[in-house]
């Protein structure tokens, strides 16, 4: 097992009046080369959780292991744990510092160490995987980028260290769809090609159904569901109890049902959903009679 | 995540303290803090002193918030305690090797300063550990409303302390998620010598100031869409009303300071 969480419990500001449980017990696991999706709604502990993944928060119960070896109290460096556990936060371009995309870029991979010779091959490395063009962005300023390509500098700022896994944070908010499907493409690409184990919470489900192994959802502090998304989305109930919204082709789905369509319910992509629909609805002419 | 308190902030609560109008606190306050300053002798300053604990007790705020709070002003507790034992002369002589002595004047001064020192910061945690930010400066504002008549602009410099208040603990966990973020990328905070840590903190400095700066620029927008204008008089959503309690409070503070100051 690569990542594993016991019994994770977290408490903000313990023995003040702000006191707030995070985290009231949450156990999962991920193995290798998994891509896993986390939902939930504001508050339900999501980003708190990920920040435990590489020990940027100590667990005020419970524990993180990463390849069987707990984070806090054994043997494991956190410093190099985060390269090789990269983490992606919520608008990660408001973390940009440097006066060059080059040097944005070389941030990660300058801590860890590396030769200069060795920094640059990583940091062409990590914007050719996002499809920035190394020799013409490299010298301008982060801050003059479009929105998408920031967002996809970010995400190469942290691939250039290497890790074995991405943890995003909700990596898509604030882009439009444009942006949206390229950098999904990208973390697609990352999972498939590179065996990058990944780590997505997002509020969309539809950004999940095509390519996640498993989906929790997080309610309260709590992991109230888990399963691959099919299993996952058909409990529309609890998940609307939740405050946890349907992917669109589900709903249709659902509402059509309702209304007496004899649809088979489990299909997730709007691909499916059409042929699906197209193949039980009969055409006008046989109606006509 | 203790770190995310302030010394002095706002503990909520709801006691006969948290209740009393922010300005008569502030007034209760300035008396104290005159009584405190002008009190000759150890009897008076004890009546603060165990009066103000009182009310901390009473107020239900966490004593450790309080003692942290000293902290801070420990240094200069401790240096003029030494200064006045070592320093002040008079009175009976109560150490002597060679030309140096300690004196009981000395001693009898160093303790009384400090526990001076002492009570005041105790008075002004009591107020600011159970006053929000923004009553504390709309009490103020309020009192500084002479001030107007000589074109000192109080209501803006009210809006700007309000502002900056406002904006600290966001701030704060801004700068926080940005040193999480970078050492995250594998960033050495801390740690060498004095030019590394200036150096380790760009990457957080400079993404400090750009998001101060966004936020500055969007509470402008923000302010200006709804009409803000500088020197217009406006009304609160919040108006403080002074109940008879606090006139009483008020009253008591000025004749308890005056009593304290005259039994000594």
């Amino acid at each position: 097992m690569f990542l594993e969480v016991n019994n994770l419990q977290h408490t903000y500001m313990p023995g003040t009046p702000f006191e707030v449980h995070s985290l009231k017990g949450v156990s999962f696991s991920v193995k290798r080369g998994e891509f896993i999706g986390i939902m939930g709604s504001t508050g339900s502990g999501k980003s708190t959780l990920l920040q435990h993944l590489n020990g940027l928060l100590k667990p005020s119960g419970g524990e993180v292991r990463v390849d069987g070896k707990p984070l806090f109290g054994g043997s494991i460096s956190l410093k190099k744990l985060r390269t090789r556990v990269g983490m992606v936060f919520q608008y990660p371009e408001h973390q940009f510092f440097a006066e060059t995309v080059y040097q944005e870029t070389a941030f990660g991979p300058s801590n860890q160490g590396l030769p200069h010779a060795q920094v640059v091959g990583r940091v062409k490395e990590a914007l050719h995987q996002v499809s920035l063009d190394y020799e013409q962005i490299k010298d301008r300023s982060p801050f003059q980028l479009s929105g998408g390509q920031m967002r996809r500098l970010a995400l190469a700022a942290v691939l250039s260290m290497e890790p074995e896994a991405l943890i995003l944070d909700e990596p898509t908010s604030g882009l439009d769809p444009r942006g949206r499907e390229e950098l999904l493409g990208h973390i697609e690409k990352l999972h498939r090609e590179q065996g990058l184990t990944i780590i997505m919470v997002t509020h969309r489900p539809s950004e999940l159904v095509p390519h996640v192994n498993r989906i929790y959802i997080m309610h309260r502090g709590k992991m109230t569901l888990c399963g691959i998304p099919a299993e996952v989305f058909s409990r529309s109930r609890e998940l609307k109890e939740m405050g946890i919204e349907l992917p669109a082709p589900v709903h249709l789905v659902e509402e059509l049902r309702r209304r007496g369509y004899n649809l088979s319910p489990g299909k997730l992509t709007t691909e499916e959903v059409c042929k699906e629909i197209a193949t039980k609805v009969t055409t006008p002419e046989e109606e006509c009679e | 995540m203790s770190q995310g308190i302030t010394i002095g902030q706002y503990m909520p609560g709801n006691t006969i303290v948290h209740r009393m109008d922010p300005r008569s606190k502030l007034i209760s306050l300035l008396v104290f803090i005159g009584g405190i300053f002008t009190v000759p002798g150890f009897p008076g300053l004890m009546v603060f002193l165990v009066l103000v604990l009182l009310l901390l007790f009473f107020s239900r705020v966490s004593y450790r918030q309080v003692l942290r709070g000293l902290r801070p002003i420990m240094v200069i507790v401790f240096l003029t305690l030494v200064l006045h034992v070592f320093f002040t002369k008079g009175g009976v002589v109560l150490w002597r090797m060679g030309q140096f002595t300690i004196e009981y004047d000395g001693v009898h001064l160093g303790v009384f300063t400090a526990l001076r020192l002492i009570t005041l910061v105790f008075y002004t945690m009591l107020v600011t550990l159970t006053t929000t930010p923004l009553d504390l400066t709309g009490a103020l504002e309020y009192l500084l409303k002479p001030l107007k008549y000589l074109r000192i602009p109080v209501s803006e410099m009210a809006v700007i302390v309000m502002i900056a208040l406002r904006f600290i603990p966001t701030l704060m966990e801004e700068s926080s998620r940005i040193v999480k973020a970078q050492m995250a990328r594998g960033a050495d905070l801390g740690g060498g010598n004095l030019f590394r840590k200036a150096r380790a903190l760009v990457p957080v400095m400079v993404p400090l100031f750009v998001s101060a700066f966004r936020r500055a620029e969007e509470l402008a927008t923000a302010m200006e869409a709804r009409c803000y204008r500088p020197g217009i008089r406006r009304t609160s959503l919040r108006q403080s009303r002074a109940t008879l309690t606090d006139y009483l409070i008020v009253a008591a503070s000025c004749l308890l300071v005056v009593g304290a100051v005259f039994i000594t």
